[in-house]
């Protein structure tokens, strides 16, 4: 071992995590890394098979984790969220949200339940109030804290998905006002926005829906030979992108910004490329 | 062992040789890349490329004035033979000297200095990087605008010129995504520099300024560089045409304490 460069301490050394929606996708790919980079990670989310999964591949990794069974929707559920991680890993540093429905609605807003909306709300809008509420006291007895908000380009563009659009929306606005109130005490909040990103539920809407976007309805190969409303890069983006600017933003490295809205999306924001 | 984060790279850094600048080729140096610290002042940029040498960095002083554009060009020249091509390049050479809290006690030649180091500068560092960039099928541009860009705007020449930062920012990522060259731009708050202090010693303001923010103290070169880290880096691979805020959560900035001088 002696003849080893030592490695230096990882990016989130001796912070604790709470990565909702973590069994799958990006939220899976933000636990691995925040892991990675010495965090303690507790996986949230309502699959106990996925979330083990997660938990597991982090062990595997040399990283420590737990799962917590959680519906985010469910305030009593979220309260014990919290608690567990305290009980487990003695705080909460870093909350990164990134639990959402997505794709359950139908192309057209006038076929739009109020069942499908409430959910909607629920999980995306209410999910992030809920967690944030029980985090925040933690963070503020410790006089610090990082919030990553995991939102979408939905938020920000003519999104196909009016609903998750909306609750994505209401998920900016709340992270930036809880970044005002909360910083005096050294509590830090930030969004991402990504768009598209190759997951296997991206994949399996690909192939399913009836959507009239092109973020969603078409393959990479339809989307390739024939861009409607394309991106700067070429190519999706992959859940490590996202992870990567969860990374930075929870880190202490990013400790001079707060209410910031950060896109990760090839540039899909802000042109149309044809 | 662990890589630096843009280890490999070259990186051109402009306006190096104090305040933020320095604080960016410090923290590429210490993640692995080649530095060329680029500034106006030679023995301001040979003390980065000490500094970042005593830290075991590799760097390279080069003098340049990024509104000449011979200089420009014989500073990617000198990057390209030292070092065999450019991966990043980050434009923060900037100044606000002569600006006015009101635009008409402003001369115009300080109009005029402020647009061509400020916008002309950035202009002419990406015309002659930009090959380089394509000649190795890819890089990045973090240019370094301001909060003035996006709202906290009390200087109109500087906020102008910053606001064409960002513009040029977006249309750059535009034309170079196809290419691989990613193009992103940092909005700094108030940060303790060299250049920030002069105007606050000055006495254009009241307070401190510090009274709208929602991180009630003033930036460090060190928080802007590890922005700029990051969109640099290829962790930021699928990041293009930001323009992200470093700004302390900057709230309406609250106009009388500028409005009486």
């Amino acid at each position: 071992m002696s003849t080893e460069t030592p490695t230096r301490p990882g990016r989130l050394s001796g912070k604790t995590a709470i990565v909702t929606g973590a069994g799958t996708g990006i939220g899976r790919a933000i636990a691995e890394m925040f892991a990675r980079e010495g965090a303690n990670v507790v996986v949230a989310c309502r699959t106990p098979e996925t979330g083990e999964e997660t938990v597991a591949l982090i062990g595997a990794a040399g990283g420590d984790a737990l799962f917590v069974q959680t519906d985010v929707a469910a305030e009593v559920e979220v309260r014990r969220l919290i608690e567990e991680t305290v009980r487990a890993f003695g705080g909460v540093d870093i909350l990164c949200n990134n639990h959402a429905v997505y794709g359950i609605e139908p192309p057209e807003l006038f076929d739009l339940t109020e069942d499908v909306w409430d959910q909607t709300m629920d999980v995306n809008a209410k999910g992030v109030f809920l967690t944030m509420k029980h985090a925040l006291p933690v963070m503020r007895d410790a006089g610090a804290g990082s919030i990553v908000n995991i939102s979408s380009i939905a938020a920000l563009v003519k999104s196909a998905l009016p609903a998750y659009a909306a609750s994505k929306a209401a998920v900016n606005a709340l992270t930036k006002a809880v970044s005002a109130q909360a910083a005096e005490y050294g509590v830090r909040a930030n969004v991402i926005t990504p768009s598209t990103i190759e997951t296997d539920r991206r994949s399996e809407l690909a192939h399913t829906s009836e959507y009239k976007n092109d973020f969603i309805a078409n393959t990479a190969a339809e989307q390739a030979a024939k861009p409607i409303v394309s991106k700067v890069l070429p190519g999706f983006g992959e859940p490590d992108d996202i992870a990567y600017a969860a990374t930075f933003l929870a880190s202490d490295e990013a400790a001079y910004i707060t209410g910031v809205v950060m896109p990760v999306d090839g540039g899909t924001t802000r042109t149309r490329t044809d | 062992m662990t890589k630096g984060r843009v280890a490999g790279k070259t990186a051109i850094v402009t306006g190096a040789g104090s305040g933020i600048g320095r604080g960016i080729a410090k923290r590429f140096a210490e993640e692995g890349a080649t530095v060329v610290v680029a500034d106006m002042a030679q023995d301001a940029a040979d003390e980065t490329v000490d500094l970042i040498s005593q830290g075991g960095g590799q760097a390279l002083a080069v003098r340049a004035d990024v509104t000449q554009a011979d200089d420009v060009a014989a500073l990617v020249a000198t990057a390209t033979d030292a070092f065999g091509g450019v991966d990043i390049l980050v434009n923060n050479a900037g100044i606000s000297f002569g600006d006015t809290l009101k635009l008409h006690e402003l001369e115009q030649y300080a109009w005029q200095k402020i647009m061509d180091v400020n916008l002309t500068g950035v202009f002419l560092c990406c015309k002659h990087v930009l090959p380089s960039l394509m000649e190795r099928g890819g890089g990045a541009i973090v240019n370094i605008a301001s909060a003035a860009a996006i709202g906290m705007a009390p200087r109109a020449a500087y906020a102008a010129s910053k606001g064409g930062v960002v513009a040029l920012t977006r249309s750059l990522a535009f034309q170079y995504g196809e290419q691989g060259i990613r193009v992103n731009a940092i909005c700094p708050g108030p940060v303790e520099t060299p250049m920030s202090n002069a105007v606050r010693a000055s006495g254009m303001y009241d307070d401190d300024g510090i009274v709208d923010l929602s991180i009630k103290r003033r930036g460090t070169p060190e928080d802007i560089a590890n922005a700029v880290l990051f969109l640099a880096s290829d962790e930021a691979r699928y990041v293009t045409s930001d323009v992200i805020p470093v700004d302390g959560g900057a709230l309406r900035l609250r106009a009388e304490r500028f409005r009486n001088r």
